[in-house]
């Protein structure tokens, strides 16, 4: 993340040691070609199953644990909004930790941890809910033109939130980022009154992301029921709305993007350029999306065309292992900064939750090696998950036809995104 | 030029063991994870060569020398390597008001048009720390403090 100004976001990891790169590129290649010759030849996750779990599902679906959780997290966000409009306008003011930290960084480990939990609380949900009482959606949209849509939209606001973070100039500043909240609850919230709740699925960023990430968990609900499963399986299996590809391609764009801009080379292009910085930003990022996009659909298009989205799932722990890789560090030590200052939104000396009086804990960058060996373990761990779904993936989609020559591209593709993601870790 | 910087940095830090002086205790809050000292008197208006970490005779640390004119930064973003409690100094000179800001450890320097200023600083917490000025943003270093 890069933040100017201001302290958020203002240590970074160190590069990752040039070794570090070469192991885990061998890893990469051994696991993948491992994964062609001696693993299964059958699709094994091409149904769900898993334990059936009829007491948790009842438990998660009454209506008091539901109304509960959705009550928390209204209120967290109502509270972090009275920061956002009555807070000052400095770095003390914890509304930029929740958004870019907590909200961005932090869906990733509650989703796998806790499945779709983000979008059971997500307020813009239970505000269009409340709004629905009201009365019933303006234009309401057909099943079709749903499927139709998928998360398209939700691209395009993934697409906004990184230009948010990345490339919008001053963002740490409370004008901007209410602009971008009124901007966030106008598009997503009016949608959901227009045409419906499910436009909520289809265009939050956060849920949309969320969602994605959601499938690597080990809580499927199948034909109703909570079921303890496979997290593989479940990823293989999970429905896939249109444009899931292209949400996981966006989301790689993004943080190979941000890793970009901190390599010595393109400070110092933007830098000496006459031309202005965000136009590089944009083009940079729009680029950088591009550049993990074009290769998949055509790896995707290679393996059967038209399975794009439905091999999407296999990009899932790529996105896992880089956002952990790239966003571990900040979402400790920003996590913990934010928690301190969510006490006193207003700036006013207030302790309400008793966290006010915390220091934060940096002990863990007193081991710099071991953080780049979590990087180089969720980088590689990802790529190994996804490599696996990629396979049997794959033999659904070839159908028992040309099984280890069918699975090259998306092979190749795998190594060629791991590489990379390890050279900008280690960023030159 | 980089690696030039990297070596030069790195024979600096052990030399400097030897006879770097001793950190001044911290005045900072606790979530900060470094410790600053005092802006020390500028000595000489020196014509120190540009980017280049040289060793103040007196003192034994890396000095990083920062030029900000014409609305652009040198170093242009180069990195610097250091060690973690390490001292440093940024050798400053400005063409206009500015303020310097040591990102992590949240420390910003001001300095008014034609100033030269030299702050010695240390950073205790392993991580890349990015150096900016504010008028223009710039980013004139990133510390790789080790």
């Amino acid at each position: 993340m890069r933040l100017p100004l201001h302290g958020l976001g203002s240590r970074q990891d160190l590069p990752l040691p040039f070794e570090f790169v070469v192991l885990g590129a061998a890893l990469a290649l051994v696991v993948s070609f491992a994964a062609l010759v001696l693993a299964w030849r059958r699709p094994r996750w091409s149904t769900a199953g898993g334990l059936p779990l009829p007491r948790l599902t009842r438990l998660v679906d009454a209506g008091p644990t539901r109304a509960l959780l959705r009550l928390l997290a209204l209120g967290l966000y109502a509270w972090m909004a009275l920061a956002l409009w009555f807070g000052q306008d400095r770095v003390t003011n914890p509304i930029f930790g929740f958004v870019f930290v907590w909200l961005w960084v932090g869906l990733v480990p509650v989703s796998v941890l806790f499945g779709t939990v983000w979008r059971l609380t997500n307020p813009l949900r239970t505000l269009a809910r409340l709004a629905r009482a009201a009365g019933a959606p303006l234009r309401p949209l057909s099943q079709d033109a749903w499927r139709r849509i998928g998360v398209l939209p939700g691209v395009g606001a993934l697409l906004g939130f990184a230009w948010l973070e990345l490339v919008q100039p001053d963002n740490d500043t409370l004008g901007v980022v209410r602009w971008w909240t009124i901007g966030w609850v106008v598009t997503v919230l009016g949608g959901a009154v227009v045409f419906g709740e499910r436009w909520i699925a289809a265009s939050d960023p956060f849920e949309v992301f969320a969602e994605r990430v959601a499938i690597l968990s080990p809580w499927q609900r199948i034909d109703g029921t909570v079921h303890l499963v496979n997290p593989l399986r479940h990823a293989a299996t999970a429905s896939v709305p249109r444009g899931a590809a292209w949400v996981c391609c966006t989301l790689l764009g993004i943080t190979a993007y941000d890793s970009f801009t901190n390599t010595t080379g393109w400070v110092g292009w933007v830098q000496t350029s006459s031309l202005p910085r965000e136009l590089w930003g944009t083009l940079g990022l729009l680029g950088m999306v591009l550049l993990v996009g074009a290769p998949f659909a055509l790896a995707a298009a290679a393996t059967r065309r038209g399975w794009s989205d439905r091999l999407a799932a296999s990009l899932v722990p790529i996105v896992v292992g880089y956002s952990t890789a790239h966003y571990l560090s900040l979402l400790v030590l920003e996590g913990q900064r934010t928690a301190i200052l969510a006490s006193d939104p207003l700036g006013l000396g207030w302790n309400v939750f008793g966290t006010a009086e915390w220091g934060v804990d940096t002990g863990i960058f007193d081991h710099p090696e071991a953080v780049a060996l979590i990087q180089l373990g969720a980088i590689v761990i990802g790529h190994l998950l996804g490599v696996l779904i990629a396979h049997d993936r794959s033999l659904v989609a070839l159908g028992g036809r040309r099984t280890v020559r069918g699975q090259m591209p998306m092979l190749v593709l795998m190594v060629g995104y791991t590489v990379a993601g390890l050279v900008l870790l280690f960023s030159p | 030029m980089r690696s030039f910087l990297v070596v030069a940095t790195s024979l600096l830090a052990l030399v400097g063991c030897a006879g770097s002086p001793a950190t001044p205790p911290s005045t900072d809050s606790p979530t900060d994870p470094g410790s600053t000292a005092p802006v020390t008197p500028v000595a000489s208006a020196g014509g120190t060569p540009l980017a280049t970490p040289s060793e103040a005779p007196s003192r034994g640390v890396t000095t990083i020398t920062i030029e900000l004119a014409d609305g652009k930064a040198s170093p242009n973003g180069d990195r610097v390597e250091l060690a973690r409690g390490e001292p440093f100094v940024l050798d400053i000179t400005s063409d206009r008001d500015d303020e310097v800001h040591v990102h992590g450890i949240d420390r910003e320097i001001e300095i008014g048009a034609g100033e030269h200023q030299r702050v010695e600083l240390s950073i205790d917490t392993s991580g890349r720390y990015e150096v900016e000025s504010h008028h223009p943003e710039l980013l004139i270093v990133m510390l790789l403090v080790r």
